[in-house]
């Protein structure tokens, strides 16, 4: 499905536009996209105190959650998942946009991805580390969170395969590794320039150890070419598998509302789209603060915005499926849970937050104005991430809480803790965003000195 | 159980921690602590184990043994069985030889246990507050009332009682003292019941229903089936008549008029809500129904004409229905009446028992000691006080100054006496308003004996020696005759000699040592029930009390309401209040939990424009004409007072009136956690008189309140099958209703694509008889007992976080118009294709070769997948470490055979895997096969009906095998294919026919 929405989403680019602009030299290029790494950027130190000041609400969050019990969560009978879970199968979700642009894109040779896929691919490793902490957390013993894990124990215990969290376990921390290597090999020949450029010994040195020994010679430039290649064929399955396998969790159950077979391609398609919603963000943020708007251009926002598009109306399909095959259910838990609890119910503002966030305002985008519009943009990429994280807080918590025996039914109330730490995340993950934006070179600078030398070329045999 | 093997009270502290540390242990102990100082994050929680220097004979640590004693209830006795782990006394079954008891138990008894070991309860002898020995105590009571006075001044106030060692003790006190006065003052004293049998029958008798006679059962306002002393009895009686096995087996019609919904209310075939006032009404108008109807009862012409005149009554197609139904069975019906309805009301209950010529009442004395006599009358101490003719009052157990109505001022009275003593379990508001306190045995560490309400003697004996160094009533009744060295089990003995001696069973010391052992052993003594008395009826007295009560009634004035204050079905006047166990046990009707609340019906709320949750004033004031009427002389300052308390909209409820359960709002002498809810004492008044009128106020305020289930319907979904007699008995029934009749089909059904390890010999199941379910939770309170189930007080409830293996799923149907109330046990259903199974990532839930879907709790991570993915929701998550702070003594009431949970583990219902295992080992050991029978679930076990049976599938004389191929039988949520090993009996009721032909009375 995404692939389709890939190709279909190619012709919407226009490929007249240049996606560097001002005709920079490839000196010039380097000299200004590696500069975050020698000077600290405008407003860097009050922005990551803040950040880091809020992503101290997850620590503690986490720490007062593992020293006194779970039980600090709002979590009950019959609602035993709630935000720790939703928050877990968010951040999955906006890992997928960053490999599927580095890796997706890569394949199917989409130049314009050349400028945005490093910060992306940060953005995956981070929203990865947000998402991993969570099934950890939520456990009622954290600390034995590796029995999970199908590791040799002495007493010959295995995790119990036919439930979907060891897949889980699998699927997240393969999908960790290869986005974390992908990243990294990517780097590889910046880190060289890096050490090359660098003014201080200690950045030298650690620059140098990073950039294992890159001389930048063809052969280099072979390997790494056939090593990228592969890695980004690895990862490219992985933007399908692992949410697939994530929205097992709930898919293998029984519980009305979440045993459904239109859940794996419905959370893939949900994952992207929220994930292009971050990613809208991010780029429309630092733009204008890291003075970048040269290489990442309208024209980014533009193909960003026209696959927002494209995946909400794949999630919409899947809302329009699901409701539209309810009726027909010979089940009255599901119909209840479809057609009552969720439109209806105690979270019905969940419901219609969802609706508005991910089915209708996302329709602004068919206009191109609003695509690349910033401000616009960035107002319904924010949406988005508010409708997703919604959506998933409406499937998870509205089913359990309305679920067989009207006996066991229920009503979620966040804690204190529960909110704390989900906004904790947002902290932690701006954090890190910023930490890497200051310390690695954001944007594959080789990556666009050679985009700019081929519009270069381009521009002369247009000539 | 002889003194020397009881467990030394030295073992504990004062704080109820152990210790008896030897200078060795210590040693050893500080060595460890050292050497795993590095490791403390890996600490394990240590044990202090206390082992035997000599080991009693006959305790054989691991093994539990069961001694015979007899619990009080209201005055009468409840014959129990009670577990003892190496002296400890961990669990209290039934005692099958005990009439009112027949093996099951009650609500109190499941939960007394946990009160013994409760923590807050009073030690030794205190005055105001100081610690004094027991001799001190009974000099100060000598000097106020020296025996040259002859009691002059003395006020001795108990508990009614059927206690012959408390008459005796008693006697010896009139004997001594012949001025002082005696007084049984109880919160709960039947009088109306009592003056009803004097005037009827010129005699206080005791009308005793055997439910099991009777094909027709009426009953006006009396909760029969829970919160009563012969609860267990009536409720066992009344399902053996109802149980249903072949489609041609009758059952018995159960006709209710009360104005709560209660349980019997729930489990009733007809049902009508009739304000406390409407209901002597109601019974005039049967009588005079029946009277019209004929009668095998001797009653002369020109009195049955005088019945015969009266019509109408408050609901006039029910009371109807009900006398033709009564008619059409006469001589096996029955009418009795609640100890809440007027005197008039007994009366005419009486009176149509007579007309009917009723097989199912008979007439006993009454056990308790002076029943109806004036000694019973409140109002003479409070006269006696306010004369100043009171030297010294010695109240002995029952909190009266919290449980009796405020217009006795009773907290005032007392204080007004120069020396006042108490002798109670805790240190409670009567303690705080006397000078002295000395702390009561728990009925577990006493000696003593009781009579069953059938008159049947048990006998008392102590499970441990008392901790607190607490006293019994006979102790102290001694003590106020300068005799310290009353002691109990010597009187007990004693007088069991001479009754032997008396029946002619004389013998040597040793066979009255046997003697004595066997009846300790058996716990009831055989031929002591009462023989049944010949009553004659004074119709004259009838038919005056029913005309009078037949002349219309005046229009209820607006905004005014009747108020019913009801004893509570788990505090009892609140002298439960400090046990967990029963404040976080979910009201069998309105699931409430922590607290009460005023009952209102739907539409009276709607009237008030007040919904669940919202505070409203109680007062006379509001209600205008005749509000203060009852008050009486005296009444203190509080009962002018509004009474604040959140509303809970109960359906079912009777229009235009509210009903407070009394127990809750205690102030003194219990924990922080169990001050919940609102006393309603000041609403009630001592006076017996026509029910006084209340003004409801809405003030604007909201509470919370901690309810498991808000009175919801099924929402049409087939959770619980419930049908009618004549449906059931109807062919197509079961064709349309049951459609996996058939046995090749249920093969069939049970086929399955997927691997299923093959079973063991035996298979467990249970089966659960929702017609015989009443709703009345006691195996929620055995479970709780039995399996170390953690109590999470009243926010973990209100955060929806109850810990309860075993809930009952409470449904009400047509709430707004004529509400059904449907109950359901619900447990583990140990499905053979578990749903939690699949989803746990560590294996931590799976399935045993018998059939049993286990918890490993060790293993268990705490993904809560299970809970997830069980369709039942029966999974309970330790969101904390419960049992973290759970004090030394209070942990003693653990049951040794189970696993106490730790934090982040999933738990449920196990079948009770450590009796099924404890079953095997035993017959193991005996080289034999496990009988049918031997596994007893805690939850069967307590059932006073049998609802619940447990058993192997391949055991043919299992009666679960059977169970499961009736044709009512049922799985919930089979359709989901867990294929539980819990089955159902779809729920029956026996409806009218004259009532379904009307369309139902509304």
């Amino acid at each position: 499905v995404s692939a389709q929405g890939a190709s279909r989403a190619a012709p919407a680019l226009a490929p007249e536009s240049p996606l560097v602009l001002g005709h920079p030299s490839p000196r010039a290029l380097a000299e200004q996209l590696l500069r975050t790494t020698w000077t600290t950027p405008r407003f860097f130190w009050p922005l990551i105190a803040l950040s880091g000041s809020v992503s101290l609400l997850l620590i503690l969050g986490a720490a007062y959650t593992i020293t006194t019990g779970i039980g600090e969560w709002g979590n009950n009978m019959p609602v035993a998942w709630a935000f720790g879970i939703t928050n877990f199968v968010f951040w999955i979700g906006i890992g997928h946009a960053g490999t599927f642009i580095s890796a997706f894109l890569l394949l199917l040779k989409q130049g314009w991805r050349s400028s945005i896929n490093r910060v992306v691919e940060a953005m995956t490793l981070f929203a990865l580390i947000n998402a991993g902490m969570f099934p950890v957390l939520h456990l009622g013993r954290p600390w034995f969170a590796y029995w999970l894990a199908p590791y040799p124990a002495t007493m010959r215990v295995w995790p119990q395969f036919r439930s979907a969290l060891p897949w889980d376990l699998v699927a997240v921390s393969t999908y960790f590794t290869i986005s974390a290597v992908f990243l990294y090999v990517g780097m590889i020949p910046d880190l060289a320039k890096l050490r090359d450029h660098a003014s201080s010994k200690w950045a030298r040195r650690i620059y140098g150890i990073m950039a294992v020994g890159w001389r930048g010679n063809a052969s280099q430039w072979s390997y790494l070419r056939i090593a990228y290649g592969l890695l980004a064929g690895l990862a490219t399955p992985l933007v399908i598998s692992v949410h697939s396998i994530v929205s097992m969790d709930f898919a293998i159950a029984l519980l009305p509302g979440w045993h459904s077979t239109v859940f794996p391609p419905y959370f893939v398609a949900g994952a992207l789209f929220s994930g292009f919603g971050m990613v809208a963000t991010i780029l429309i943020l630092i733009r204008p603060w890291l003075g970048v708007g040269n290489v990442i251009t309208t024209r980014h926002l533009n193909a960003v915005a026209t696959m927002m598009l494209i995946t909400a109306w794949m999630v919409s399909y899947g809302y329009f499926v699901e409701y539209v095959l309810a009726p027909s259910s010979t089940d009255p838990t599901e119909r209840f849970v479809l057609l009552q609890a969720r439109p209806f119910g105690q979270h019905a503002v969940a419901f219609w937050l969802v609706l508005a966030c991910n089915f209708v305002i996302p329709q602004a985008l068919w206009s191109k104005r609003v695509r690349i519009s910033p401000l616009w943009l960035f107002v319904i990429s924010i949406t988005t991430n508010v409708g997703m994280w919604t959506e998933r807080f409406m499937l998870i918590v509205t089913s359990l809480e309305r679920d067989f025996l009207p006996s066991s039914w229920g009503r979620f109330v966040p804690s204190v803790v529960d909110i704390a730490m989900l906004v904790g995340t947002f902290g932690l993950f701006a954090t890190l965003m910023m930490a890497f934006i200051r310390l690695f070179p954001f944007i594959p600078v080789h990556e666009v000195q050679k985009l700019a030398e081929r519009e270069a070329r381009t521009r002369r045999a247009a000539a | 159980m002889t003194d020397e093997d009881r467990p030394h009270q030295d073992v504990l502290d004062e704080r109820g921690e152990i210790a008896a540390w030897s200078r060795r242990a210590f040693l050893r102990v500080m060595g460890a602590s050292v050497a795993l100082g590095g490791l403390a994050a890996c600490e394990r929680p240590k044990d202090k184990i206390v082992p035997y220097v000599r080991q009693p004979e006959d305790v054989i640590p691991g093994n539990a043994s069961y001694y015979a004693t007899a619990r009080e209830h209201a005055g009468l006795g409840f014959g129990l069985l009670v577990e003892s782990h190496e002296g400890r006394p961990t669990k209290v079954e039934g005692n099958p030889r005990h009439p009112a008891s027949r093996g099951a138990t009650d609500l109190h008894s499941q939960a007394s246990v946990l009160s013994l070991y409760d923590p807050d309860r009073a030690r030794a002898v205190t005055e105001r507050g100081a610690p004094r020995p027991f001799r001190a105590f009974s000099e100060a009571l000598v000097r106020a009332c020296p025996p040259a006075h002859h009691g002059e001044g003395l006020f001795v106030v108990l508990e009614p009682t059927s206690s012959p060692l408390v008459e005796a003790a008693i006697g010896r006190l009139r004997a001594a003292l012949p001025a002082a006065t005696v007084a049984y003052v109880s919160s709960q004293a039947p009088h109306a019941r009592w003056a009803a049998a004097r005037a009827a029958f010129g005699r206080v008798v005791e009308p005793q229903l055997d439910a099991s006679k009777a094909e027709v059962v009426a009953s006006f306002g009396a909760d029969l089936l829970a919160a009563r002393a012969d609860t267990v009895h009536v409720a066992r009686a009344l399902m053996e008549r109802r149980r249903v096995r072949a489609r041609t087996d009758t059952m018995s019609r159960l006709w209710v008029a009360e104005t709560a919904m209660t349980v019997t209310g729930a489990t009733c075939d007809e049902r009508a809500a009739l304000r406390p006032s409407e209901m002597v009404p109601a019974l005039a108008a049967l009588l005079g129904e029946l009277a019209r109807g004929g009668g095998a009862a001797a009653i002369p012409d020109a009195l049955r004409a005088r019945l015969a005149a009266i019509h109408g009554g408050p609901r006039g197609a029910w009371t109807a229905a009900l006398a033709r139904d009564l008619a059409a069975h006469c001589g096996a019906g029955a009418v009795v009446c609640g100890d809440d309805v007027p005197l008039a009301g007994h009366l005419l209950a009486h009176a149509a028992n007579a007309l009917l010529g009723s097989t199912g009442v008979s007439y006993t004395r009454s056990p308790i000691l002076e029943a109806g006599e004036p000694s019973h009358d409140p109002q003479r101490l409070a006269e006696a006080i306010d004369r100043k003719a009171v030297a010294a009052l010695v109240i002995l157990g029952g909190n009266p100054v919290y449980a009796m109505p405020g217009d006795l001022a009773m907290a005032r009275r007392v204080r007004e006496v120069p020396l006042s003593a108490y002798l109670g379990e805790y240190a409670d508001e009567t303690a705080r308003a006397c000078t002295w306190h000395v702390a009561e045995q728990h009925w577990l560490e006493s000696w003593g004996d009781v009579r069953a309400f059938d008159g049947s003697l048990s006998l008392v004996q102590p499970l441990v020696a008392p901790m607190h160094g607490g006293k019994s009533r006979v102790e102290v009744l001694g003590a106020l005759l300068g005799d310290l060295a009353a002691d109990p089990h010597a009187l007990l003995r004693a007088a069991h000699r001479e009754r032997a001696g008396a029946a002619g069973a004389v013998g040597a010391a040793a066979a009255d040592d046997d003697a004595w052992e066997q009846a300790l052993a058996r716990g009831v003594l055989d031929p002591t029930s009462f023989a049944a008395e010949h009553v004659t009826l004074d119709w004259a007295r009838v038919v005056a009390e029913a005309e009078k009560a037949a002349a219309p009634a005046p229009a209820r004035a607006a905004g005014a309401y009747e108020l019913a204050v009801v004893l509570d079905g788990k505090l009892d006047d609140g002298r439960h209040a400090n046990n967990a166990w029963l404040q976080e046990l979910p009201d069998p009707i309105t699931k409430q939990t922590w607290g009460n609340a005023l009952l209102v019906s739907p539409r009276t709320a709607k009237e008030l424009g007040v919904a669940t949750g919202d505070v409203v004033a109680v007062d006379r004031a509001g209600a205008g004409a005749g509000a203060d009427a009852a008050s009486g002389a005296g009444a203190g300052a509080g009962a002018a007072a509004a009474v604040l308390v959140p509303v809970l909209v109960a359906p079912g409820h009777a229009d235009g009136a509210a009903t407070i359960a009394l127990g809750y709002g205690r102030t003194d002498g219990l924990g922080e956690a169990a001050r919940v809810g609102v006393s309603a004492q000041s609403l009630r008044s001592s006076v017996a008189g026509p029910p006084s009128s209340f003004g409801l106020r809405r003030t604007g305020t909201r509470e919370s309140l901690a309810i498991t289930m808000a009175p919801r319907s099924s929402e049409d979904r087939e959770i619980i099958k419930s049908l009618t007699l004549a449906e059931h008995q109807a062919p197509v029934s079961d064709a349309r209703r049951h459609d996996d009749d058939d046995d090749e089909k249920k093969q069939k059904s049970r086929r399955s694509l997927y691997f299923l390890a093959p079973g063991g010999a035996r298979q467990w199941a249970m089966s659960i008889d929702l017609t015989a379910c009443t709703g009345c939770s006691v195996c929620v309170v055995a479970c709780q007992a039995e399996n170390n189930v953690p109590v999470v007080g009243k926010e973990g409830v209100l955060a929806g976080r109850e810990m309860h293996w075993l809930r009952i799923d409470r449904y009400v149907e047509d709430a707004e118009g004529k509400p059904r109330v449907e109950m359901m046990p619900m447990l583990c259903q140990h499905c053979e294709t578990a749903p939690c199974e699949y989803v746990c990532p560590t294996g931590a839930t799976s399935h045993s070769a018998d059939g049993l879907n286990q918890m490993v709790y060790p293993r268990c991570v705490g993904t809560r997948f299970c809970s997830n993915n069980c369709p039942y929701k029966v999974r309970r998550f330790n969101w904390f470490d419960y049992n973290r702070d759970t004090p030394a003594l209070r942990a003693l009431a653990h049951n040794p055979d189970v696993t106490v949970r730790a934090r982040g583990v999933m738990e449920k219902c196990s079948y009770c895997v450590q009796r099924i295992r404890e079953a095997e080992r035993q017959a193991r050991v005996e080289h034999r096969p496990l009988a049918t029978g031997d596994v007893v679930t805690a939850c069967q076990q307590a059932c006073p009906t049998q609802a619940i049976q447990f058993g192997s599938l391949n055991d043919d004389a299992s009666p679960v095998a059977r169970l499961r191929d009736d044709v009512r039988a049922y799985s919930a949520l089979g359709e989901l294919g867990t294929k539980p090993r819990t089955t159902y009996l779809a729920r029956l009721r026996n409806t009218s026919p004259d009532l379904d032909r009307e369309g139902g009375d509304k």
